[in-house]
């Protein structure tokens, strides 16, 4: 380790510098808050976690005397969080003195470090006397005050460094320090260092005696008194300290991961699910009548949401990433339900399109926070909570403005400028040339200033800082009641303005949006997307957060067991293995053969387990429709309302992720297209609200998601003509297409790139994308659609895609796997009814007519194209009934071997272009087998017909019947 | 096999308080009703713990506490006593004496059973 420790604390050093800085300048925030408003507990919480952090954080970075100059000053802080002590200037004057000593001290050369020390140990002496003075001492029982401390956010942060030396006699009472230190291990999650110090201090060592020392990092959502309580019995004899310490201080890993892991992504699931459900409740707050049940609703999951940011909160109070969007995402929860609670019942239905407005910009943001949630330091939703403030009728509390001011530093520029602007304006009402500034007034003012001239320089704004230089000498001479001729007021106020000025300039004012601010004080790159605001971010941008399932208990225990009786299934296989050398082939086969079929029950167990692992219900994907229903009928002028059923039924979550973008595309085409504007559908005799219906079904082992509308429907007529216009078939050919297999023709590539498709049938925008999306799910889609009243798209998706059936086959040499979905039937055709046309072979099934293709020549095994209509069919033949676009098509096959379960694999890149083969599968033998997409085949043909042009036009006419 | 405890109180339903107590939390539990008849005990066997009273006829809990510690086998064994809030000064004394932790009287089953556990993990 000794290589690296000068490195590490030399880091840790510098990142502590670049913290100190942030930390000091949030402390002089908050200070001058609490000049403002003296008792406002959020400043005093503010200035209190930014002390207490310096303090922790400076005695591990090696700046130990940080901590010594701030810790009476903390406790006068946390004395006057509690009442006892109350807050006034002198008090602030002293603080603000020893937050610039740190200052220094954090940049000082280590030889300049003592002086400072003794610096601020008079500051912190003569500030001590002075809250002794003024309020007289109450003897504080330690065991309250180890109360209060846990009474706080701080108290409770989730990852504390624990350090016990213990007395060296401790054994000699018959206390055990391991035993005490495997409790503390016991309260969550943590790790121990010994340290060995005074062990090789000694010359002699007494076997009776304790040499050791501990440091415990232990993260846990226990008390600090809870801590303590470990020690309670050495706690007078021994040095335990216990503090706080930040996840980048940490060296303790399992708990880092601890709170990587765990916590953080349960959070982020269930916030995203939080946030869902505040929009669905938006959404039907807009659409319904507003009863109190539904605002009630929706103030219950803002509250929800609100909770839990707090609790992770205060969980990794100091990790600078999460805190960022934790903060920001608890504000909003914050403001919209005061916002909410501003209402009554009776006052929201009248504006209810208002308050929709709002609380889904809000919604937007939440879910851009989540998503960003980890950038530290992101946009500020600055605006939507001024306006949610605003709405709320109420002025800004002090509470929320402090905590629009606590947001991580950087933009503190503009923070503080806010102040000045404030105090600025508050002297400014109060003037009047009879009664100019007092002293005092321009006290407040010169401080508000300077600390506006720290955050200047820190910012690397150094003409901002040199103006406001000037400004706080102004103030300064203000300030000295013995001058004679005070500085005027409206001069002061002309350069303050000027000042103000020169930052909007710069784009960093105080009243320019904070939301774009970071492009002036831009830290990263990351930071430009998450400044976007929500509205403007592209739906690509999804989420980054790790996938995950939350999987019920049983289900795994249910899996747990089927793989115990798997490997004790297992066992019986060696005991087979020798039996096979003694007993009689015979009697061992019929065990292999139980065994196997044990086996097989296990595995079917298991992977029904499995599959029941991956389900999740389908409302998870739509739950995002409402809302953009709700968008696109507005842009649109349309009116239309979307019922949904069915959405519990469970499909692979693998699935769901895909099917998305293709039911987003069909939805949006419904209403597009589908939906009249609210006139015609009058004019039609139709109600004027339209129908967009999402309806899922179960069939077997299918799922069959249904998009309806009531709309125009589609036009087979006009779509036969447009598809001749494109030049995708010749005029024979479409009229020879029936209105059904019309329809189809939006599937082709060809048609969807139609220039302006709504004048046609409203169809066709992207539907070949739809299609091989829901083809690459082992899926179909079909189309129905009826002129005037409205179009049905059917996707139909098998409800896992881990495994499924297939009929082995064997063509040529090969054998192949036909999926059990692709295949209508499977039929024996006797060589009789099959008639030879020219180049193809024809059948009759149940009266249709039925074009017959040779699987083995299809696929290019050599097998004579001219016999194969004559003499190849001499015998009964299998063929599989396969529906494509050109209608039922048969494939002959050699042979049928069996129906078998098959995992499909992707084939590797490069072979994946072979569309015809949807991937490859591993046969009982150990063969590979390809699987062939069945609604694929008919490509093959089409590279026939190029071939032999002639009788194609027959082939298409006959084939369509 | 069994952690062994002795309680040490003239009190019987203190001692039968603490026997039942620790009896169900898997402890097996020998009496003494006094200072000597503890170290009587004591010469016998070893405990994994002893629970003593502080005022007791004879002699005190303090005293045992001392003699306890000056023997070899009980140097390091956990010794806790039964105190009340209003002897604080008694705690003290017996924590210089050698005793391990204490007990405030009165006390739940569930609070003997945690100190117990915290001197003695099982």
């Amino acid at each position: 380790m000794a290589y690296t420790v000068s490195c590490i604390l030399e880091l840790t050093r510098a990142a502590f510098r670049q913290e100190a800085e942030e930390l000091l300048t949030e402390l002089d925030s908050a200070l001058l808050q609490l000049e403002v408003a003296p008792t406002d507990g959020e400043s005093l919480n503010r200035a209190f976690r930014a002390m207490h952090t310096l303090k922790g954080s400076g005695a591990t970075a090696g700046f130990k005397e940080v901590s010594t100059v701030l810790h009476d000053v903390e406790d006068i802080f946390n004395d006057a969080r509690s009442g006892k002590v109350k807050m006034s200037s002198r008090i602030i004057d002293f603080v603000l003195r020893a937050s610039d000593i740190v200052r220094r001290m954090t940049l000082a050369s280590p030889d300049d470090v003592p002086g400072l020390l003794i610096e601020g140990m008079n500051v912190a002496g003569e500030l001590k006397s002075l809250v002794t003075r003024n309020n007289p001492v109450v003897e504080v029982n330690p065991s309250v005050r180890a109360d209060r401390t846990t009474g706080n956010l701080n108290g409770q942060s989730g990852l504390w460094s624990i350090r016990f030396t213990p007395d060296m006699r401790v054994f000699q009472t018959g206390n055990d320090p391991l035993a005490i230190l495997r409790e503390v291990l016991s309260l969550g999650h943590g790790a121990l260092q010994a340290n060995t110090e005074r062990l090789y201090s000694q010359k002699e060592l007494d076997p009776e005696l304790c040499y050791l020392s501990w440091e415990i990092q232990l993260a846990t959502a226990e008390t600090q008194a809870r801590i303590r309580d470990a020690f309670l019995f050495v706690e007078d004899e021994s040095d335990i300290r216990i503090e706080p310490v930040a996840l980048h201080d940490a060296w303790v890993l399992p708990a880092l991961a601890y709170f990587e892991s765990s916590t953080i992504k349960d959070f982020l699931e269930e916030a995203g699910e939080d946030v869902a459900e505040i929009e669905t409740q938006v959404l039907a707050l807009e659409d319904r009548s507003t009863d109190s049940s539904n605002l009630d609703g929706l103030k219950r999951a803002l509250h929800n949401l609100k909770g839990i940011c707090r609790l992770i909160l205060s969980d990794v109070q100091r990790t600078p990433p999460p805190h960022h969007s934790l903060r920001a995402m608890s504000e909003l929860c914050h403001a919209a339900e005061s916002y909410l609670d501003s209402f009554t019942c009776e006052a929201a239905a009248s504006v209810k399109e208002d308050i929709a407005e709002s609380l889904i910009e809000t919604v937007d943001w939440l879910k851009s926070l989540i998503r960003t949630f980890e950038v530290a330091r992101g946009a500020w939703p600055t605006e939507l909570l001024e306006k949610l403030n605003a709405q709320t009728c109420l002025p800004l509390a002090p509470a929320q403005m402090a905590s629009l001011n606590s947001r991580p530093s950087r933009t503190q520029l503009v923070t503080v400028a806010r102040q000045c602007d404030q105090v600025v304006a508050a002297i400014h009402a109060d003037y009047r040339p009879s009664s100019p500034p007092s002293s005092g007034e321009w006290k407040m003012l010169s401080r508000a200033l300077a600390t506006l001239e720290k955050a200047a320089t820190f910012d690397g704004n150094a003409g901002i800082a040199a103006q406001v230089c000037t400004l706080v000498s102004i103030c300064e001479a203000g300030a000295t009641p013995e001058l004679e001729s005070p500085p005027a007021w409206h001069d002061f106020s002309a350069k303050y303005g000027n000042m103000s000025d020169g930052l909007e300039g710069q784009s960093v004012s105080p009243r320019a949006s904070t939301r774009y601010k970071g492009r002036t004080i831009s830290l990263r790159p990351s930071q430009a997307a998450a400044e976007v605001p929500p509205s403007k971010q592209t739906p690509a941008t999804t989420a980054t957060v790790p996938r995950s399932v939350r999987v019920d208990q049983a289900k795994l225990d249910q899996m747990m067991r089927a793989i115990g009786e798997l490997l004790v299934a297992k066992n019986s296989l060696p005991v087979l293995a020798a039996r096979i050398r003694t007993a009689s082939s015979h009697t061992v086969s019929k065990e292999i053969k139980e065994t196997g079929d044990r086996i097989a029950h296990i595995a079917d167990d298991l992977q029904n387990a499995m599959r029941q692992i991956r389900m999740m219900p389908i409302r998870s994907v739509f739950q995002r429709f409402p809302r953009m229903i709700r968008d696109l009928a507005r842009s649109e002028n349309k009116q239309v309302q979307l019922i949904i059923s069915g959405d519990e039924i469970e499909l692979d979550k693998t699935v769901l992720e895909l099917i998305g973008d293709p039911l987003v595309h069909l939805v949006r085409n419904a209403v597009d297209h589908g939906i009249e504007l609210p006139e015609i559908r009058l004019a039609l005799g139709k109600p004027e609200m339209g129908t967009v219906g999402l309806e899922v079904v179960k069939e077997g082992s299918n799922v069959v998601i249904r998009i309806s509308d009531d709309g125009r429907g589609m036009d087979p007529q006009r779509l036969r003509s447009k598809a001749v216009e494109k030049g995708l078939l010749t005029e024979l050919e479409s009229a020879a297409l029936s209105d059904k297999r019309a329809l189809d023709l939006i599937f082709h590539p060809g048609f969807s790139t139609a220039d302006k498709v709504t004048d046609v049938s409203g169809r066709g925008v992207g539907m070949d994308v739809v299609q091989s999306n829901v083809r690459q799910l082992r899926g179909t889609v079909t189309v129905t659609s009826e002129l005037q009243c409205g179009s049905v798209m059917s996707i139909k998706l098998p409800s896992s895609l881990m495994v499924s059936k297939g009929i082995l086959v064997q063509c040529a040499s090969e054998q192949y796997v036909l999926p059990i979905e692709g295949i209508r039937e499977m039929v024996k055709i006797q060589p009789d009814q099959i008639r030879g046309y020219g180049n193809l072979a024809m059948t009759s099934i149940r009266g249709a007519i039925c074009p017959v293709y040779s699987l083995a020549t299809l696929l290019g095994h050599a097998a004579p194209r001219d016999e194969e209509c004559t003499q190849a069919h001499a015998t009964e033949v299998n063929a599989a009934i396969v529906s494509t676009h050109r209608g039922n098509i048969a494939f002959v096959v050699d042979r049928l071997i069996a129906e078998i379960d098959v995992i499909v694999k992707p084939l590797s890149a490069g072979l994946d272009k072979l569309q015809v083969f949807q991937g490859a599968t591993i046969l009982g033998d150990g063969r590979v087998a390809l699987i062939i997409d069945a609604a694929q085949l008919d490509t093959l043909i089409g590279l026939d017909r190029q071939q032999g042009n002639s009788e194609d036009t027959d082939s298409a006419r006959l084939a369509t019947g | 096999m069994p952690r062994t405890i002795l309680t040490v109180d003239d009190s019987v339903s203190i001692r039968q308080t603490v026997r039942l107590t620790l009896t169900m939390a898997g402890y097996d539990v020998s009496e003494a009703d006094s200072g000597h008849a503890a170290l009587e005990a004591c010469d016998k066997a070893c405990f994994d713990v002893v629970v003593t009273d502080l005022n007791m006829p004879g002699m005190d809990g303090i005293e045992l506490i001392r003699r306890l510690r000056a023997r070899p086998q009980f140097k390091f064994v956990p010794i806790l006593m039964l105190t009340t809030e209003s002897q604080l000064d008694r705690k003290q004394q017996g924590k210089s004496a050698g005793a391990t932790g204490w007990i405030v009287k009165p006390f739940t089953p569930d609070q003997l059973i945690a100190v117990i556990k915290k001197v003695c993990p099982s």
